[in-house]
């Protein structure tokens, strides 16, 4: 095989590895809950007390854990049961807040994924063995028995966006509770998931608390439903009496034992009178950000009066994991990115090198004239050794003796830890006082340029040049204040007169679908082009191998 | 060419005018109104205001990453815009992060400058508040790419030589999944590889502030979505510096909109110029048709 095709090939593979990593869906890996653990729920299943929560292995992205209770000690899965979609859009961005139930399929969880766009989607799976997911669809709400989903409403006639929910099934039947944004709470039940029929009222219409509950969960009471809220560090249910909700409260004990807890966002879950929830450490009254230990705890409700002290049954630690790696193939864009990165500096330090060496050699030779004898003047212009000297390489002295000082006094005086230090001192000179106004000197002598040209050059000499002339006067004024103040003497009904108004159409109407036009047809030719020379159809790229 | 002195007329000469006039006219203009300030009514233009609809909107438990990319020449267009972003961002307690180039170290001096000072104002603290990494080579796309993915793994040290992991804000800021906003301040807006591999890919919402010479190319990305705000030249810092005053974060407006005004009557003149120069070539043209008849 030739190098040529060797090299060919070599670049088709890289192609793919990037190509791959640019498309695949971020893919968890390292310790999945890492970063934060909670919304816990529990389910009995053939005499095994399960417990599902959501482990997130940085900020958001959330993903289903689980707990076997053995030996009367809870034991964390080292795997998820339940990951993020990889080619569906609907939970890419994480599941949250699950609550499950047992079924005649077996155990279905519920939960809301999360998406790109709004609205969360609740979403249901089933499993038989309470560890391997079947993914069954999204649940399907509705009004008047037409069970339909729709693009921005995937559950079907939804009241408003779900924030929380909760799921019950007994006898048959299913029972779903929306809390939603605006705090309301509705109802749907039925025989199906997808068949759920709302509510035409909401079970509670109005909020039942000043503010937003931490953690939200309803179980059933015979055929009441008891609604739940937790708040920092108070627990209340809420029954029905009349019109209204009575409730009960609780000071909640520190979740590890400490004051330092707060309970955390999400779902909780009520069983037998067991309260299961995530918590969070405090810090300022509000609970501080992961990676920090966080912790699934269960707290006694059964039997307790109101105001209660109660007791914990169990606390999980979560101590922060092992750092993710958020796709598949994502060592190789990193490793790309610090090879580019070094490949980059190397770059620098050969440009520097390579004027070093130029205007070195240049000094060198003019230093070797510097010492001709007198007649023998070897130095175009002739005159005193010195003058030549200068003018020969005096650029080139100035260019490396600067050169040698801004990189000591960058290197030394960069830092806040140099202030006061002549390094420091010296740096910001050479940069205030030289580098920064001749930039801008530089830059401003073009705006003289610019108006000379366009004095002597813009003439309109055809219709198109009077269009021309026109739009850039138009886009010119219409950005200025001055712009304004035109605009301001002609009336407001009177739009086509105003420049601000023309330069804005001007530039995000006419600009905008001439630019894209350009930009569509230069970037078709790009992925052309780069098609090309991925697939080796492209020889010019080897011209100069074999 | 120019005819030749002698036979020129009037008009010609008005046309074919020294250079050096203009030059020392332009430069009267612009020294004379950065002298004497004109008060001038503030544009306002509608992607400002949804830059700044959106920074109220950002969630306090995320970050802000800056891309800062000015240099000393588009000092007056784009300081503005940098300064006027980030008092918006310490006023709402919303943290951020700077990222500069090593092919553009004036970017990060420039930059740097401007947020000590504001800094120090409103009593925000480095590494806690704010953070400006070590400039970063830049090698395109793969870059930002890597930057996305693993802020840490990437960046590896702040301006001050600490490591990211020392740095209290940054615990809780380890890939672009915690940054709710990019805001690059540049020349050029330039953001096709930010919205290439970066705001396309995670969705990531994008801004860009940049010299108004540049902005006309950003309007497409505006249009679709892909760019949900854009500062455009002085004009745009001077919007904005309006609405931070307005919302009583600072007392006065700044450079932006010191800029603005002067820039107002550059631009005046040289509309006024190219005017002149089109009416004496008419008038040239007409002259010289009564001359043939």
């Amino acid at each position: 095989m030739s190098k040529r095709n060797v090299l060919k090939i070599i670049a088709f593979l890289v192609g793919l590895y990037f190509f791959l990593e640019y498309i695949l869906p971020e893919k968890v890996g390292g310790e999945f809950d890492s970063y934060e653990v909670g919304s816990p729920v529990c389910v009995e299943k053939d005499g095994k007390k399960l417990q599902f929560y959501v482990g997130n292995y940085y900020k958001g992205r959330g993903i289903i854990g689980r707990m076997v209770k053995s030996a009367g000690k809870w034991k964390k899965d080292p795997k998820p049961c339940l990951q993020r979609s990889l080619f569906l859009k609907f939970d890419q961005y994480g599941l949250v807040e699950p609550d499950c139930a047992i079924t005649p399929e077996g155990l279905t969880l519920l939960y809301l994924g999360q998406n790109e766009k709004e609205p969360v989607l609740c979403y249901a799976v089933s499993s038989d063995d309470g560890q391997n997911f079947k993914k069954k669809g999204p649940v399907v709400l509705s009004t008047n028995d037409v069970f339909k989903t729709f693009e921005n409403a995937p559950n079907g006639q939804i009241p408003d966006r779900i924030k929380s929910f909760a799921a019950d099934y007994k006898g048959g039947n299913w029972d779903v509770y929306l809390f939603t944004m605006t705090y309301r709470v509705w109802h749907a039940a039925g025989p199906d998931l997808k068949h759920l029929t709302l509510d035409a009222v909401p079970l509670v219409p109005s909020t039942l608390t000043e503010k937003s509950p931490n953690a939200f969960d309803v179980y059933k009471e015979g055929d009441a439903p008891v609604l739940v809220y937790v708040m920092d560090r108070e627990i209340t249910e809420f029954r029905k009496a009349g019109d209204g909700w009575t409730p009960k409260s609780w000071k909640a004990p520190a979740g590890n034992g400490t004051n330092d807890t707060i309970y955390a966002g999400g779902r909780m879950d009520v069983s037998d009178g067991i309260l299961y929830l995530g918590t969070k450490k405090m810090q300022k009254g509000r609970p501080i950000d992961s990676p920090y230990e966080t912790t699934l705890c269960a707290v006694n409700l059964r039997d307790k009066g109101d105001g209660e002290p109660l007791a914990p049954e169990m606390t999980v630690y979560k101590k922060v994991g092992a750092s993710p790696r958020p796709t598949y193939l994502s060592y190789g864009t990193e490793w790309a990115g610090k090879f580019l990165t070094v490949v980059g500096s190397f770059a620098i330090f050969i440009a520097m090198i390579n004027l070093m060496l130029f205007h070195g050699k240049k000094i060198y030779q003019s230093a070797l004239n510097y010492n001709a004898p007198v007649g023998e003047e070897k130095l175009p212009g002739g005159g005193a050794p010195m003058r030549n000297f200068l003018k020969n390489a005096g650029y080139s002295a100035v260019f490396l003796i600067f050169l040698a000082v801004m990189i000591v006094c960058a290197l030394k005086g960069q830092t806040d830890e140099a202030k006061g230090t002549i390094w420091k001192t010296s740096f910001d000179f050479l940069f205030n006082a030289i580098q920064a106004p001749m930039g801008s000197a530089v830059f401003s002598m073009i705006t003289f340029y610019m108006i000379s040209a366009a004095y002597r050059s813009f003439k309109v000499r055809s219709l198109e040049a009077g269009f021309l002339m026109a739009a850039a006067i138009v886009c010119m004024v219409g950005q200025m204040p001055i712009g304004e103040l035109l605009a301001s003497l002609v009336p407001e009904s009177w739009k086509l007169l105003q420049l601000p108004w023309l330069s804005s159409k001007l530039l995000s109407v006419l600009n905008a679908a001439a630019y894209r036009a350009v930009l569509i047809g230069t970037l078709i030719g790009s992925v052309a082009i780069s098609l090309r020379i991925w697939l080796g159809l492209d020889n010019s790229v080897y011209s100069s191998v074999d | 060419m120019a005819p030749e002195n002698k036979k020129r007329s009037l008009w010609d000469r008005i046309q074919f005018c020294d250079p050096r006039i203009l030059y020392a006219l332009f430069a009267v203009v612009v020294i004379g109104f950065e002298m004497v300030q004109v008060k001038m009514p503030v544009p306002n233009p509608v992607w400002v205001g949804k830059l700044y609809d959106r920074i109220e909107s950002l969630p306090p438990d995320k970050a802000v990453l800056i891309d800062c990319d000015y240099g000393a020449g588009n000092r007056g267009e784009c300081e503005g815009q940098f300064k006027a972003v980030i008092q918006h961002l310490f006023a709402r307690n919303i943290k951020f992060m700077v990222v500069t180039w090593t092919t553009n170290v004036e970017g990060q001096k420039l930059g740097r400058q401007v947020l000590d000072e504001v800094a120090k104002k409103m009593n925000k603290v480095d590494g806690e508040d704010y953070v400006m990494f070590q400039a970063i080579v830049n090698a395109g796309g793969v870059t930002l790419q890597s930057l996305a993915k693993d802020i840490h793994g990437f960046v590896v040290k702040d301006i001050n030589g600490r490591d990211l992991n020392e740095i209290p804000m940054m615990k809780n800021f380890r890939s672009i999944a915690d940054v709710s906003l990019i805001y690059r301040v540049a020349y050029s807006w330039g953001g096709i590889p930010w919205i290439g591999f970066v705001q396309s890919v995670y969705g990531t919402p994008l801004a860009a502030g940049s010299a108004g010479i540049e902005s006309s190319t950003a309007y497409p990305y505006l249009d679709s979505g892909q760019l949900c705000g854009l500062l455009a030249g002085a004009a745009g810092a001077a919007a904005y510096e309006k609405r931070v005053m307005e919302a009583g974060i600072v007392g006065e407006t700044g450079i932006g909109t010191k800029t603005v005004s002067v820039q107002s009557f550059a631009t005046l003149f040289v509309v006024v110029s190219i005017l002149i120069s089109n009416f004496a070539m008419f008038m040239s043209k007409l002259q010289s048709r009564k001359g043939r008849a």
